[in-house]
Parts: structure tokens; C-alpha cells; sequence
């Protein structure tokens, strides 16, 4: 195939996949939870991070990781703390971040510099960044694994978890902790503004076809590798921007699921008619 | 008899509005105790009290002879919230993963559920008859049935204590009867100690076999002909224990 080729594709195509199993992984908890909020929250600070790393000369992807575990630090203090105004808390973390990012990308030293990271560049990662994005969804991939159970618990009744025994506050530390990776390390290359819709568009159309908690997990995941695959391809051979192919073709899976589920419904009724 | 709970003048109050004080009682083993009383008396918070989800104002509460705030043993304990399987009803996962999970503490962290675990899952099922629907989503099951599904969950590890807040509310009439029978057998059968709140007054006097009630800031145990008066709506509590004015 041409697209393996060349070693940026066959780069991009191995953060793709990487990116798209564990983000939607880590996406069902947030959408079975209601804290797709959170997921921007995180994506906005990462912004922030990313234009003070590039002020300051560091890695962006450094920057990115700081800045968004500084946000779910402070996510975690006001559900902790301020259960009831978690949410208000969590939309101001998130216009922190914006107004720090907005001012910070004016010192950034080019604009062009700070747009990839708005859309993502998947195609431009150098050795060091595939090295983090490796070890960083490795990582994540491994401990929603051993935490399988905790994070299932937790999403679907927290006080009953609590009852039968699950560490709720280090599931929910952990979890908060994977997130903000996934999302740092996703901001470089599927873009800031973009890495939430990763985390729920393939949950949503995986919650369309699955029957089960376990089925959701693995259909997102696949629905997210997919999605990542066939975007980089569009990417390739049609000259799109990588990270809005990738959403964009997650969503054409969602659509087709949705409307290939009507029809077989409506399909299924009309045989049924015929029959009797 | 045992004692499973012991409450000892306990008070509670949301700022400075005070919901009930002076509360005492202690529940033996294989007692099935009611808690009845109006809307906003506070039956929901004794329960939380006792799961130690918030603290009294003051006075002590005891689980299993231990002080419930250094109380830790919760797989003696079980609790089925009031309307959770409302909550449920778009939520992706099987009638089984969903009872499976409640036996979380059987298997040490990390590790995955076994055999041993997935057929208690699949036997509190068939006890609330339910065992043919445990690959079935939640969401392609009725009200009554996803609380059936709860409280399998909840009966899964064999409790000794089991709170139940409204466990019959806005479901079907088949779905009270298979919930109280079974109770009542598990009750006289294996001697599960049972703390329930409801509003069914009627089902109270005729499955329980002690019934409190929470009124005007206080909590009083009926005799028999205060039960009656009770279900004929005439009951006043004649003695008021630290009444809250």
C-alpha cells in the first residue's frame, strides 16, 4: 500500500490506533457518567498547557499533560469538596483555561505553531512524542484493564459501589488521572479541540448495537480504531486535515448505525406483517 | 437474639431546620422492622444515618456491635435505594453484569470475576425470578423488572442486614408481590434481618414484624392497637420521646 510507505503514515497510523482503542475505552465511563464536560474541561486546559510549553521552549505535549492534570486536580477538589456545584466548578476550570490559553497563544511566536494543536497534525510526530503516546495509552490501556470492575461499578451506581467495597475515591482519582493523559497526549495529535469527540461519538454508536456493558466497551473501542483508521486514510489520500477526518468519519459510523438500525426495525416489522 | 443495630439519641438537622431527635431503638437479628411516616419526616435520612452515608447532628449509631463510622465489613450489609432502577433504564449493560458487580469484594483486587461468582449471580436471578432475562439489557426491561434485577444485585452476597428504601415504589403490582413474598421468606427462612421504609402503610403492618414511625421530629414504635389506628389514619403519637419543636 502506498500510505505504509512513508514512515510519517505508518507513525500516524500507529498513534491512530493507539488513540482510538483507549479513548473511547475511557470515553464509556465518561458518557455513562455525564461528564463529557469534563472531557472539554481537560481539552481546554491542555491548550493552555500546550501555549505555555511553547512560550517557554518545553515539549507542548509536556505542557499539555501539567496543565491537564492541574485541571483534574481541581475537577476532583469541587466534586470532593463542592459535590453540588461540581458542575459550575468545572465550567469555570474549563473558561480558566480558554481565556489563560487565548492569552498565552498571543505570545506563542506564530500562529500556525499554536493551530496545529487546535486541529491536531497527527502526520507531523517525531520520535520523542510517538515514544510518550506509546508508553502513555499503553499505560492507560493496562490500568482500565486491571480497574475493569472499579470503573464499571462507579459509572453504574457510586453508592452502591461504595457499599460492596470498591475504593471509591482512588477509582475516581485513577479515572480522573487517565482521562487528563489520554487527553494530553490526544491534543497533539487528534487536537485539543477535537479529542473530546473521540471520547464520545464511537460510545454513542457503540451504545446503538451493544447489549451489554462489556459489548459497549469492546464496539467502542473498535468503532474508535476504525474511525481513526479510515480518517487517516481520507487524510492521505484526499489531502484532509487528519484530526476533523477522524471525527468526522466517527460520526459517518454513528449515522450509519443509527439509520441501519431504523431500517432493519422497520424491515423486521414490515416481514413480520408479511408473515402473519 | 443478636443485635444487628443499635441507635442510641440521635439527632439530625438540615442547617438550622431540624428534621427528628432523640431517636433510640436497637434492631435483633431476623427482625423485619418498617419505618413508616409522612413525606419529609426524615425516613430516608435515619437510613443514611445507619449506612453511615451522613453523620448525626448527634448521639451514636452501632452496626454489628461496631461504631457505624469505623464500620468497614459492608459485605454484611446490603441496601437498595429508593427509584435507582429509574436511573437505569438507558444504561448499557445485562440484567447478569449488573448483579455480578455487587460481588466485588469476593475477588481481591486486580482480578475478574469467576464461575463460583457468576453462578451466585445467576442463583439471586432465579430467587426473584428473573434467571431466563439475565442476558437481556437493562433497557429492554420493564420498572418492576430492573428492580427485580437491584435486588438480586443486592441479595447476591448474602447479607445479614438489608435496608431497603421504598422497594415497591412506582412499580407493578406483580412486581410488590414478588418482592414482599420473597422477602418475607428469606426473612423467616434464613433469618436476613430486614430495615425497610415505606409509605405503603398497609404493607407495613402486614409483612413486618416491628413498625416505626417517624413523625413531627420523633420516632416511635406502634403496639398493635396503634397499628390499627394507624391504618385507619387516626394514629397520633401518644408519647413524644425528645420531640423536636
Amino acid at each position: 500500500m502506498d500510505i505504509l510507505q512513508y514512515d510519517f503514515m505508518r507513525r500516524a497510523l500507529l498513534v491512530g490506533i493507539l488513540l482510538g482503542l483507549v479513548i473511547p475505552c475511557l470515553g464509556v465511563v465518561v458518557v455513562l457518567r455525564h461528564l463529557a464536560q469534563t472531557g472539554d474541561a481537560l481539552s481546554h486546559s491542555s491548550l493552555a498547557g500546550i501555549a505555555i510549553g511553547l512560550i517557554l521552549g518545553l515539549n507542548p505535549t509536556l505542557g499539555a499533560m501539567v496543565a491537564c492534570f492541574l485541571a483534574a486536580m481541581a475537577i476532583e477538589f469541587f466534586r470532593h469538596r463542592l459535590p453540588e456545584r461540581a458542575e459550575t466548578g468545572v465550567a469555570v476550570i474549563m473558561s480558566a483555561a480558554v481565556g489563560l490559553a487565548g492569552v498565552a497563544s498571543g505570545f506563542t511566536g506564530g500562529f500556525a505553531n499554536f493551530n496545529n494543536f487546535l486541529f491536531g497534525s497527527i502526520v507531523a510526530i517525531g520520535n520523542f512524542e510517538l515514544g510518550l503516546v506509546v508508553a502513555v495509552t499503553l499505560g492507560i490501556f493496562l490500568t482500565f484493564i486491571l480497574f475493569y470492575r472499579e470503573l464499571f461499578f462507579v459509572a453504574l451506581d457510586e453508592q452502591a459501589a461504595r457499599l460492596a467495597g470498591v475504593p471509591v475515591r482512588v477509582t475516581n482519582f485513577i479515572f480522573t488521572i487517565l482521562t487528563a493523559a489520554s487527553v494530553a497526549v490526544a491534543a497533539r495529535t487528534v487536537g485539543a479541540l477535537l479529542v473530546s469527540s473521540l471520547m464520545v461519538v464511537p460510545v454513542f454508536a457503540a451504545m446503538q448495537i451493544a447489549r451489554s456493558y462489556f459489548q459497549t466497551v469492546l464496539a467502542s473501542a473498535g468503532i474508535g480504531v476504525f474511525s481513526s483508521l479510515v480518517g487517516l486514510f481520507g487524510s492521505f489520500y484526499f489531502g484532509l486535515k487528519p484530526g476533523g477526518s477522524i471525527v468526522l468519519s466517527g460520526i459517518a459510523c454513528l449515522i450509519l448505525i443509527v439509520v441501519g438500525r431504523r431500517f432493519s426495525k422497520v424491515a423486521s416489522r414490515f416481514t413480520r406483517k408479511r408473515l402473519s | 437474639m443478636p443485635e444487628v443495630v443499635k441507635v442510641e439519641n440521635i439527632s439530625f438537622a438540615y442547617g438550622a431546620e431540624p428534621v427528628f431527635s432523640g431517636v433510640d431503638f436497637t434492631i435483633q437479628q431476623g427482625d423485619f422492622v418498617a419505618v413508616i411516616g409522612a413525606n419529609g419526616a426524615g425516613k430516608s435520612t435515619l437510613l443514611k444515618i445507619l449506612l453511615g452515608e451522613i453523620s448525626p447532628a448527634g448521639g451514636e449509631v452501632s452496626l454489628f456491635g461496631e461504631e457505624a463510622r469505623r464500620f468497614r465489613d459492608w459485605r454484611r450489609l446490603g441496601y437498595l435505594a429508593q427509584n435507582t432502577f429509574t436511573n437505569l433504564a438507558a444504561f448499557p449493560a445485562t440484567a447478569e453484569e449488573v448483579v455480578l458487580v455487587n460481588l466485588y469484594s469476593w475477588v481481591p483486587f486486580p482480578g475478574f470475576f469467576r464461575q463460583r461468582e457468576r453462578e451466585a449471580a445467576r442463583a439471586a436471578l432465579a430467587e426473584v425470578g428473573l434467571l431466563a432475562l439475565a442476558k437481556r439489557p437493562l433497557a429492554s426491561l420493564s420498572g418492576g423488572e430492573r428492580q427485580r434485577v437491584l435486588l438480586a444485585r443486592v441479595l447476591a452476597s448474602r447479607p445479614e442486614l438489608l435496608f431497603l428504601d421504598e422497594p415497591t415504589n412506582s412499580v407493578d403490582s406483580e412486581t410488590v408481590d414478588v418482592i414482599y413474598s420473597l422477602l418475607e421468606r428469606l426473612n423467616r427462612e434464613q433469618g436476613l434481618t430486614l430495615v425497610m421504609v415505606t409509605h405503603d402503610v398497609d404493607r407495613a403492618v402486614r409483612q413486618a414484624s416491628r413498625v416505626f414511625c417517624l413523625e413531627d421530629g420523633s420516632l416511635l414504635e406502634l403496639d398493635q392497637q396503634q397499628l390499627k389506628e394507624e391504618l385507619a389514619h387516626r394514629h397520633k403519637h401518644p408519647a413524644r420521646k425528645g420531640r423536636v419543636d
